[in-house]
């Protein structure tokens, strides 16, 4: 210890001065308080009042960690705090080596700094090797053998999964119409025992009938006849159909797929598997767009600005690693990520080269709000009545009149005798049958009057047609017509005083021309608007931004009025405030861009917890079963399906899913309620070496460990109990960390309540030794040391 | 001088602190209401002692009231009445309690809902009524300002919405129907003990709370069950409902006592027994014993008296009342394990309630260690002091620390909750113990005390304490200096604490392992358990360095203790990880 304290004259050796410097106790301490800070904060973040005035209010949490996409496991194996323990464990190794010497009395410490080391090292190991994933596992699939189908077929137990199989005599379908995973048996040797039961809804080309199947029990099924009951009783036959021939396969699971992990999954159409693209740095909580344009932003928010979205682009190359991978050496990139979007949304948008004019108006009055796009060559995508708002293009001012007197409703009545026309405008409150008071109005140059008895915007003509329909009334001494005439003047007809219609009187020719309450005309200045208002004549300047007052307290405002414009189909970007903190990342998307020469595609596909291998899979309203993935047509025409999930893991053996109970508590299972629960339990039969091979149990509390991987009970369906849901993980490296810990404790009560009595047997021991010298000095003895 | 003032003010704040939180939950409780004729003369006690399916559970049907009019008014009673009155009153007269405030609002969503009634136009007393207590009149929830602002609430995931859910269960929980459906009293006739229970609902049906008649008065009876029977719990029934609409006690008295007898009949085999139903009354009767805090703390006065001028009458008599306290509080834990079946440590109530037990527990073995030492004393108050705060936290929070009995959440049921919960929680107690001890230690040194410390501490003091005529004595020497002997009984607690504290968090890696697959994954509860750890390494290490020992360790005893209730008040309930249940 002398030779440590060094001289000051001697020059600075930055060596010996790291050596000192790890050598310190203090620096220990400094470090432990640093691994405090860390842990905590990457922990829990940083928790404050929501409003710094109210410190009462609620609180919020800011998840530090987040900000750097790292999830709980990556913030403690990220290089700051592997640093800091790497420090700490250095130091704490200098500190034993040099300034604790090894004797009885620090023991104690020796083992505690030793436990701590080896703990440590034990981890690295373990978390250097740790897999850590899930595999859901279904119960069964059924076989269906179909008479005269190409083979057989498949169908996963899961509800209302349907299959339809082509046969010899026509189409069959199966539907699961139910399945009950404790139905009581009741009969033979088994009454008293429950199975799982499957009822399959049939549909042959000449009949339809439930098969009710129990797993495990072929000889008890039959056929139930809907609304009969069974099939036995009323054909004696338990099976109306021998020859379609239903039987339960296992649905064993090959893989299993690891927490927090990316991939790509790529397949050509009409294949079965998947090739695998794993991807490497996938954020995993952030919103990473290029531009703003990349997402709608839910509507009604384009205008505020809530949440505003930052740009933070990525570009993640994401190479092969299969040598069958469809896409080949195409150039792979994910360049954007959403953390939340609930889906795509197409959406119109101005600037594009087609001519497609359109245009946006608003209505508002007497509590009513609504907006219309309108568009005026593709009239098909216009949200609005159009018989009360048209919209036009025009090319010319010729063109913009010819529009503008489509306004209103238009009826043109010529006396042929005469050569007399008048044009008059129709309005619902301008008849008869609204108004008593009206009367015949003469046409002038005539000896004809006229009254409109009638308007019917949409008049029932049979066959489900419906046309505007305009009643008529002439009089003419004592000739009297009433003519009834529709858009196409070939429709008109006369109903005579016998209430029966005939063929129109040519003494007096009839054309109705219905058009919209409201027509607007742009062109070929998108910003030049014409505005018509219930007839020709009521013409206005249309100005975007402006209200106009339309009569009976309703005003229009135009919106938008664009030449060129085109669709979009964006995701929706959710803003944070709005998304359910409990989702994770089962909203998540990617952008991934596949290039390859001139030819690009680019598309955003939603994350799937798992890459199902096809629709049969996926369970209704369960969001990690869902099954959607995204078509791309090749350069060379190949068709592939594209699907983003997780990374898998081949599972050393097959599982398969023998039986899913339930351990319940007294009253039984409460749908639900998993307090009614006492345990989950998943038998599980592995399949090696080409044969089946005995029961392997997992449940809550009991995991089942097979070729070095252990199966753990984590999910279950609680509707059906269709599936099990396993967590699946190796441990390698647990024992070192166990032994690290065991060392750990003992050297504590080492320290605390070995060595202070080991202490006392020495001070004693010395102090009779002392007392003996005083004494033997006393007596002139000489002593033994 | 200066420091005397310093001294009598934080003396002082501290017993104002501790004497306003209670005066204010005092004055924060409902009225008491006095009950009218017939709830005054109604005879219940049958009706309480009732067997009920619950959830997996049978319970007496005071426990379960308590627990469902607990979703409606959280802390307190349904207008000022007892849970079993008021569960059937809600059933049956439904109308009665729509103007009055029986809907408990949590403070956070006060604010926006108060505005919301000025717009209402409600009376500004009884807005300020509102956001004192917190209650809401059913018929007041569905008006259209409030409605809307509900809305708005319900929109923000993040920070109120839960408040509104929470609402929204409360006014769920006075619907007639739900009352009655949920009300599962009658046992199935011929089923095992997997079969659900059958309610009102499913056989009378509640057609006559409609329009003042019993419809179901012609409904089939109970399945399986003989006629007789079947016919006369059908009648005591309707009669109970008909007498308690006519407010008329005698008849609803007489219908409730038949009706209890006739159930007990329906499948004897699956009846619980009576004396267990009628304990678990007894229990929810006695409050759950969370009034126990009032004797810990009736304990700790004359054991701070001992402590500052060592009168020996003092520490008798501490003993003695903590004796009793001690008493109480087991009688409360081995009621609970009786009534409930399982070890009471799965739920933050029993948590909290078994820590402290743990603590108190180790405060005896401690203090006969120490009996001739001058230490004696320190370990029951710190422990008093501990249940005292535990008990009020019990007493004073019931919407957070429910009392209501479930069962254990399956992931749960295993040999490891005996063992590793209970090292943590034993280990959480002892850190309470040693911060109580160190503040000790923190008013002496504020009080004036001088910067002395053990030199040894911790077990290692009492057991080298007067080894040798020479080395310290201050642990058995009458002149012993106060500071040495706070600062070592603070490093015994630390120590045991310390050992406790890793050896949980082992037990807590190797039962993670084998029920979730790993030891160890960052969960925050994990973190902050192992957070609390490192404060400690860091006390032992400090304590090795700094020259004012005894200060030092004082302070991160507290820090320590800090942790460890951030731990389980913060990271439980606000930052939710796998631990979330416990």
């Amino acid at each position: 210890m002398q030779n440590e304290s060094a001289p000051a004259s001697q020059s600075f050796n930055p060596f010996r001065a790291i050596y000192d410097l790890f050598s310190s106790v203090w620096f220990g301490i400094f470090l432990m308080v640093m691994l405090f800070v860390y842990m905590s904060i990457a922990s829990a973040g940083i928790l404050h009042p929501h409003s710094i005035t109210d410190p009462f209010g609620p609180w919020v949490r800011w998840i530090v960690r987040e900000n750097f996409n790292k999830t709980e496991m990556e913030v403690f194996a990220w290089w700051p705090f592997t640093l800091l323990m790497g420090l700490f464990v250095l130091n704490m190794i200098v500190v034993t080596l040099r300034r604790i010497r090894l004797t009885v009395l620090s023991l104690g410490v020796w083992m505690i700094h030793t436990g701590i080391v080896i703990l440590t090292l034990g981890s690295v190991y373990y978390f250097g090797c740790k897999l850590e994933g899930d595999a859901p596992v279904f119960r069964r699939s059924i076989v269906l053998n179909v008479p005269g189908a190409d083979g057989p077929s498949r169908m996963v137990v899961r509800p209302q999964n349907r299959v339809f199989v082509p046969g010899a005599d026509g189409e069959y379908s199966f539907t699961v119409a139910s399945i009950n995973p404790s139905w009581p048996l009741l009969s033979g040797d088994d009454k008293g025992k429950t199975a799982c039961s499957v009822n399959v809804a049939v549909q042959t080309p000449t009949q339809s009938f439930i098969r009710q199947m129990l797993i495990g029990y072929p000889q008890y099924t039959e056929d139930i006849i809907p609304g009969k009951g069974r099939a036995v009783n009323s054909t004696g036959k338990k099976l109306l159909d021998d020859s379609l021939e239903l039987t339960f396969e296992y649905e064993p699971q090959t893989q299993y797929f690891i927490k927090d992990s990316a991939a790509l999954y790529v397949r050509k159409v009409g294949e079965t598997r998947w090739i695998e693209r794993p991807i490497e740095g996938l954020p995993h909580y952030s919103d990473n767009i290029a531009q703003r344009s990349d997402v709608w932003l839910s509507r009604g928010e384009d205008t505020v600005d809530t949440d505003p979205i930052e740009t933070d682009p990525i570009d993640i190359f994401v190479p092969k690693v299969a040598d069958n991978d469809p896409l080949g050496d195409m150039n792979v990139h994910i360049t954007g990520r959403l953390q939340y979007s609930t889906g795509d949304e197409t959406r119109w948008i101005p600037n594009a080269n087609r001519l497609n004019p359109m245009m946006k108006v608003a209505f508002n009055g007497n509590g009513f709000e609504q907006e219309f796009s309108l568009f005026a060559l593709s009239p098909r995508f216009s949200d609005a009545d159009p018989s009360m708002l048209a919209y036009h293009w025009a090319e010319n001012e010729q063109q913009r009149d010819e529009f503008g007197a489509s306004t209103g409703n238009q009826l043109t009545i010529r006396i042929p005798a005469a050569d007399k026309s008048i044009r008059i405008s129709v309005e619902p409150e301008n008849t008869f049958d609204r108004d008593k008071n009206i009367t015949f109005t003469p046409i002038e140059g005539t000896d004809w009057a006229y009254r409109l008895k009638s308007f019917h915007r949409s008049f029932p003509i049979g066959e489900g047609m419906r046309v505007p329909i305009t009643v008529v009334e002439f009089k003419s001494g004592e000739r009297a017509i009433t003519r009834w005439v529709t858009d196409d003047p070939k429709r008109a007809q006369d109903l005579t005083g016998s209430q029966e219609f005939s063929p129109p009187d040519p003494a007096v020719e009839v054309v109705f021309k219905p058009g919209a309450l409201i027509t607007l005309v742009a062109g070929p200045d998108p910003n030049n608007i014409d505005v018509f208002v219930g007839s020709p004549d009521d013409r206005r300047k249309g100005v975007i931004g402006e209200t106009m007052e339309m009569g009976s307290g309703i005003h229009m405002t135009i919106l938008e009025s664009h030449s060129h414009t085109s669709t979009e189909t964006r995701p929706i970007f959710i803003a944070k405030r709005d998304r359910n903190p409990r989702a994770e990342n089962k909203f998540s998307r990617i952008k991934v861009e596949l290039t390859s020469n001139q030819w690009n595609f680019s598309r955003w596909l939603p994350y799937h917890h798992y890459p199902l291998v096809d629709e049969q899979y996926s369970v209704p309203d369960r969001l990690e079963f869902r099954y959607q993935p995204t078509l791309c047509k090749l350069p060379d025409g190949t068709e592939v399906e594209l699907l983003f999930s997780r990374r898998s893991e081949r599972l050393p053996a097959v599982m398969a899913l023998e039986d899913f109970e339930l351990k319940v508590h007294t009253g039984g299972f409460v749908s639900g309620n998993t307090a009614s629960v006492r345990d989950f339990i998943s038998r599980l039969r592995p399949f090696k070496g080409g044969e089946w091979q005995p029961e392997i149990t997992t449940s809550l509390n009991d995991p089942a460990t097979y070729d070095d991987l252990s199966y753990f009970q984590a999910e279950w369906d609680p509707g059906n109990m269709a599936f099990t849901g396993l967590g699946v993980g190796n441990r390698d490296g647990v024992y070192i960390q166990l032994l690290g810990t065991c060392i750990a404790v003992f050297g504590m009560i080492y320290v605390f309540y070995v060595k202070p009595v080991i202490k006392r047997r020495r001070q004693q021991a010395v102090w009779a030794q002392v007392e003996s010298a005083k004494n033997s000095a006393a007596t002139g003895e000489p002593v033994a040391v | 001088m200066k420091r005397t003032l310093a001294v009598w003010i934080f003396d002082l704040s501290l017993v104002a602190l501790i004497a306003g939180l209670a005066i204010d939950k005092y004055m924060q409780r409902a009225p008491q209401v006095e009950p009218n004729e017939f709830a005054a003369n109604v005879e219940l006690e049958p009706l309480r002692n009732l067997a009920v399916q619950d959830v997996g559970r049978i319970k007496s049907f005071d426990s379960f009231a308590r627990a469902k009019m607990r979703m409606v008014g959280g802390p307190y009673d349904v207008d000022g009445k007892e849970p079993v009155f008021a569960y059937f009153d809600l059933m049956l007269n439904p109308r009665e309690y729509q103007d009055k405030e029986i809907i408990y609002v949590k403070r956070a969503i006060r604010p926006e809902l108060a505005r919301a009634m000025q717009e209402e136009k409600i009376a500004p007393e009884a807005i300020i009524k509102f956001t004192k207590s917190g209650l809401m009149a059913p018929g007041l929830y569905w008006a259209p300002a409030i409605q809307a602002e509900l809305g708005n609430l319900e929109q923000d995931i993040i920070r109120t919405q839960k408040f509104v859910n929470m609402m929204s269960w409360a006014m769920a929980s006075t619907d007639t129907h739900r009352l009655s459906n949920d009300f599962a009293i009658i046992p199935p006739p011929n089923g095992t003990d997997k079969s659900p229970w059958l309610s009102g609902e499913q056989l009378w049906g509640l057609g006559f709370l409609q329009d003042g008649h019993n419809h179901g008065a012609e409904a089939t009876g109970i399945p399986g069950l003989d006629e007789s029977l079947s016919s006369a719990i059908t009648s005591d029934w309707n009669k109970l409902v008909e007498t308690w609409r006519d407010q008329d006690a005698a008849g609803a008295s007489a219908a409730i006592a038949s009706l209890a007898d006739n159930l007990k009949n329906v499948n004897p085999q699956l009846y619980p027994e009576v004396e267990k139903l009628n304990l678990e009354s007894l229990y929810f009767k006695l409050k759950a014993f969370v009034w126990v805090w009032i004797v810990y703390a009736l304990a700790a006065v004359p054991l701070v008296m001992f402590i500052a001028y060592r009168m020996n009458g003092a520490l008798t008599l501490g003993k003695i009342i903590l004796v009793l306290a001690f008493a109480l509080h087991t009688l409360a834990i081995g009621m609970r394990w009786y009534i409930s079946g399982r070890i009471p440590n799965a739920n933050m109530f029993e948590a909290v309630l078994a820590s402290v037990w743990f603590g108190v527990l180790g405060a005896f073995v401690l203090e006969f260690l120490v009996r001739k030492t001058n230490m004696r004393g320190l370990f029951y108050f710190g422990s008093a002091i501990c249940a005292m705060v535990a008990m009020m936290c019990q007493q004073f929070m019931p919407t957070v620390l429910k009392s209501d009995i479930d069962n254990v959440m399956p992931v749960l049921d295993d040999m490891w909750l005996y063992i590793h919960t209970n090292m943590i929680i034993w280990s959480y107690a002892l850190i309470g113990i040693a911060a109580i001890i160190a503040m000790l230690y923190l008013r002496y040194r504020l009080g004036g005390g001088d910067s002395s410390f053990a030199r040894i501490g911790g077990a290692g003091s009492l057991i080298l304490d007067g080894s040798t005529p020479k080395g310290d004595r201050f642990l058995i020497d009458e002149k012993g200096s106060t500071g040495k002997v706070l600062d070592a009984a603070t490093m015994v607690i630390m120590e045991l604490a310390f050992v406790t504290l890793w050896a949980g968090l082992v037990m807590g890696a190797i039962w993670a392992d084998h029920s979730w697959g790993r030891p160890w994954g960052w969960d925050p509860k994990e973190v902050f358990a192992l957070c609390t750890f490192v404060i400690f390494i860091i006390l032992v290490h400090v304590r090795i360095k700094v020259r004012d020992k005894g200060l030092w360790t004082a302070i991160l005893a507290v820090v320590g203790c800090a942790v460890m209730l951030f731990n389980w008040i913060v990271i439980n309930f606000k930052i939710t990880g796998l631990h979330s249940y416990a």
